[in-house]
Order: structure tokens, then C-alpha cells, then sequence
């Protein structure tokens, strides 16, 4: 197991979700449903009203889910927000061990 | 005897959504610890409950970075949630009924093939408890008294993962709740010692009252969700909490530092740690302990 003291710096030390505007959007999007589709239709928005930076709008309209959990999206919402996107098997695309169940567990 | 026992508990979807890839020993294991819940279930009944005061930690449904406290109290008089799965399923599975709304065909609240509680987009909540308003009041009051600067909301969403331990061990939603929602996930945590404390207040506080009540503590146990380390399971640490629980050596816990549980994949225990405050080093039993491919599942209860 690589040390979590490490791998978890981003997240617990430096708690970086406390300064991004990413997770204010994810909670929004949580219980507004046309927020997540709007992500397609009109991805300024989320420049204009949540003060997203280009980046951080690409990422969310991009899944791209590694580059999310770098920017700070809180790891709660990032999975949330890939449920919302229809992506089940979210830790794949962040590298993690995953699945590792032969012969079950 | 206003405290009639304490039960520990995971509340992890998994428990009531299996994704298509697991194999059959991942459900075998899966429905080792839905019996496991039944146990407990038995032991909440046979401690003849009348209210079950729930430490919860919220899943961004009452809460969110606009103000997350490290503790609150709900002080509505209904809370309610939908489940992590359609209720026909969880029904067969649980036992647990719900609220039918005329004309509704589903209530999902997420694509398709999803957990259903990953989004709270379904307005009508089939899950509804009816809350011991008067002991929440007493209980903010209280621990106010006592120089707990406790929050209060009257939000009463309740997370998926909150609604399925009450699928499992309120399946009538014939015992009323108090809600006490907690931070476990949201570095910086509560300390470790802070929640011992808060928790030797609320005992202090149930000591005076009349209504019978049992603590149900969710969540659990190590799992790193959302991170790189998903799939990592710190089975030894577990394992430790447990016997430190089992041996009567609860007040062990308070030690630890926040920074600690989250590298361990244990934030959660916050809501333990609660719990073992206010059973102080009484010993627990423990039902079982599983070992899936990405979380560690505890279940253990105290008796009075």
C-alpha cells in the first residue's frame, strides 16, 4: 500500500477542497439536475456564476476525473459527480488499486 | 433507564447495491453483513427503544462548503431521504416500507445503473422518520450548558447512506430519531478526544430524561473513497478499533489525531468514537467484521 501520508497529502494536509469553487459547484449540482446538463449547453456559466477557471470548467465538462481530484474536488463529490455523469467505475481513471479480488473479496 | 443501548454500524451502499462486476464471493460476503445488520436489528428491538439517537456523518446533502460543521443537531420534527436503491428492492431485501406517492412509477435520483443517493434530484422522499423533537431541544440545550457549541438545522435530508442503516434497523420507522450530523470526511476533522467528550455530555444529558433511547452510530470502516487509494483496506487497524471496543478500552480512541483516521480511511469513526464516549469502557460485542475489496464493515453493539 503506497503511504497514505503521501498519496492523501493534496486532500488531508493541504485540504485543498477548503479553496475551490469546484466543490460549491458539485453540491449544487447534487440536488439541480439541469446544473449537470448545462455542463454541455452553456459550460461559461460556471466561469460567470461560480467563478470556475477555464481549467477547472474543462475538467467538469471533460470528466476527466483524475485531473478533478488534483484540483481539489473534495473526493466525496468527485464520486458523486461521477455517479451524476453516469460513471460507475470512477476509480479507474484515478489510478487506484481498485479491484483486486481474486478469488473474491 | 433512559439509555438502552448502542449499536455500531457501516452505512455503505454497498450493502444494498451490488455493481454487475462482483463476483460471488463479493456477494457471499455482502450478505454476511446484511446478517450481520439483522443482529443488530434483534439487539435494537430487544433494547425496546422507543428513539434512536443517529451520529451520522453528512454526505453533502444538509451540508455543504457554504457552512459544514463539525457537529449539528436536527431539530424538525420529520426527517426523510430516498434510499441508495428503488424501495422495491430495498423492501425485499430489508423488510423496510415507505411512503408510496400516487402516480410515481420510480424514484430514481440518478442515471440509470447508479447508486440512486449519488444525486438528490428526486423531490419525493419515501423514507420519512418522525423525530423526538423534544429530546433534540433537550439535547441542544444541554450540551450548550455545557460548553458544546453545538449548530442546529431544520434540514432534515437525510443522505442515502443514512436512510439504509434505518432501512435495516428501523425497516417500520416505528421508533422516532434524533439526528446528530457529524463531520468525517471533510479534512480538518473533529479531534478524536473532542468527540469523546461530546459524547460523555450527551450521556450526562440522557441520564435525565424519560424517553428510551438508542444510539446508533454509522459508518465505517476503513475505506478511502474518491481517492487514489480506493480498493486500500487498513484491515489491522480495524481489527484494532474492534477489540480496543470489545475489550472495554473505548476511551482509547480519543487519542488518535483527525489526520490519523483519514490516513487510516477511517473518518467516520467520528461517529464511533461518539458512541464510545458515551458508553465509556463498557465492553461491546462484536457481530462481525468483512472484508470487501474496498471497505472494511464493523458491526458491534453495547448492552446496558
Amino acid at each position: 500500500m503506497a503511504r497514505p501520508e503521501d498519496v492523501l497529502r493534496s486532500f488531508v494536509e493541504e485540504s485543498r477542497h477548503l479553496t475551490t469553487n469546484l466543490n460549491m459547484v458539485a453540491s449544487d449540482m447534487i440536488r439541480t439536475k439541469s446544473l449537470v446538463e448545462r455542463l454541455d449547453t452553456d459550460p461559461t456559466y460556471f466561469v460567470r456564476h461560480y467563478g470556475l477557471t477555464d481549467e477547472e470548467v474543462e475538467a467538469m465538462r471533460s470528466r476527466d476525473i483524475l485531473a478533478l481530484f488534483h484540483l481539489g474536488l473534495h473526493p466525496f463529490l468527485l464520486v458523486r459527480f461521477a455517479g451524476m455523469v453516469g460513471i460507475l467505475e470512477y476509480w479507474q481513471a484515478l489510478g487506484a488499486p481498485g479491484r483486486r479480488d481474486t478469488p473474491g473479496a | 433507564m433512559p439509555l438502552v443501548g448502542a449499536v455500531a454500524a457501516p452505512h455503505s451502499h454497498l450493502q444494498l447495491f451490488t455493481r454487475p462486476a462482483e463476483n460471488d464471493e463479493y456477494r457471499r460476503r455482502v450478505q454476511k453483513g446484511r446478517e450481520a445488520l439483522f443482529k443488530l436489528r434483534e439487539q435494537v428491538e430487544r433494547a425496546r427503544a422507543d428513539t434512536i439517537l443517529i451520529l451520522h456523518d453528512d454526505h453533502f446533502v444538509n451540508f455543504d462548503f457554504r457552512c459544514y460543521p463539525p457537529f449539528a443537531l436536527f431539530v424538525g420534527k420529520e426527517a426523510k431521504g430516498s434510499g441508495v436503491t428503488d424501495p422495491a428492492t430495498i423492501e425485499r431485501i430489508t423488510g423496510a416500507t415507505y411512503r408510496k406517492y400516487e402516480g410515481k412509477a420510480d424514484y430514481a435520483s440518478a442515471p440509470a445503473g447508479i447508486p440512486q443517493h449519488m444525486a438528490d434530484w428526486e423531490s419525493d422522499k419515501p423514507y420519512v422518520y418522525a423525530v423526538n423533537t423534544d429530546l433534540s431541544v433537550t439535547l441542544l440545550k444541554g450540551l450548550l450548558a455545557r460548553d458544546f457549541d453545538i449548530p442546529f438545522t431544520s434540514n432534515g435530508t437525510m443522505d442515502g447512506e443514512l436512510v439504509l442503516t434505518t432501512n435495516f434497523l428501523n425497516p417500520r420507522a416505528d421508533k422516532s430519531i434524533v439526528l446528530m450530523l457529524t463531520n468525517g470526511y471533510v479534512p480538518p476533522l473533529p479531534w478524536p478526544r473532542r468527540c469523546y467528550q461530546l459524547g460523555r455530555a450527551i450521556r450526562e444529558i440522557l441520564d435525565g430524561v424519560e424517553d428510551r433511547v438508542l444510539v446508533l452510530a454509522t459508518g465505517g470502516m476503513s475505506h478511502y473513497p474518491g481517492t487514489p487509494l480506493y480498493g486500500e483496506v487498513d484491515e489491522a487497524f480495524d481489527r484494532h478499533v474492534l477489540a480496543l471496543l470489545a475489550e472495554g478500552r473505548g476511551s482509547e480512541l480519543a487519542k488518535y489525531t483527525p489526520e490519523e483516521l483519514m490516513h487510516r480511511g477511517n473518518g467516520e469513526l467520528v461517529n464511533w468514537i461518539i458512541a464510545a464516549g458515551m458508553m465509556g469502557d463498557a465492553k461491546s460485542t462484536v457481530v462481525d467484521y468483512i472484508r470487501l475489496w474496498h471497505i472494511g464493515l464493523g458491526y458491534t453493539y453495547w448492552e446496558m
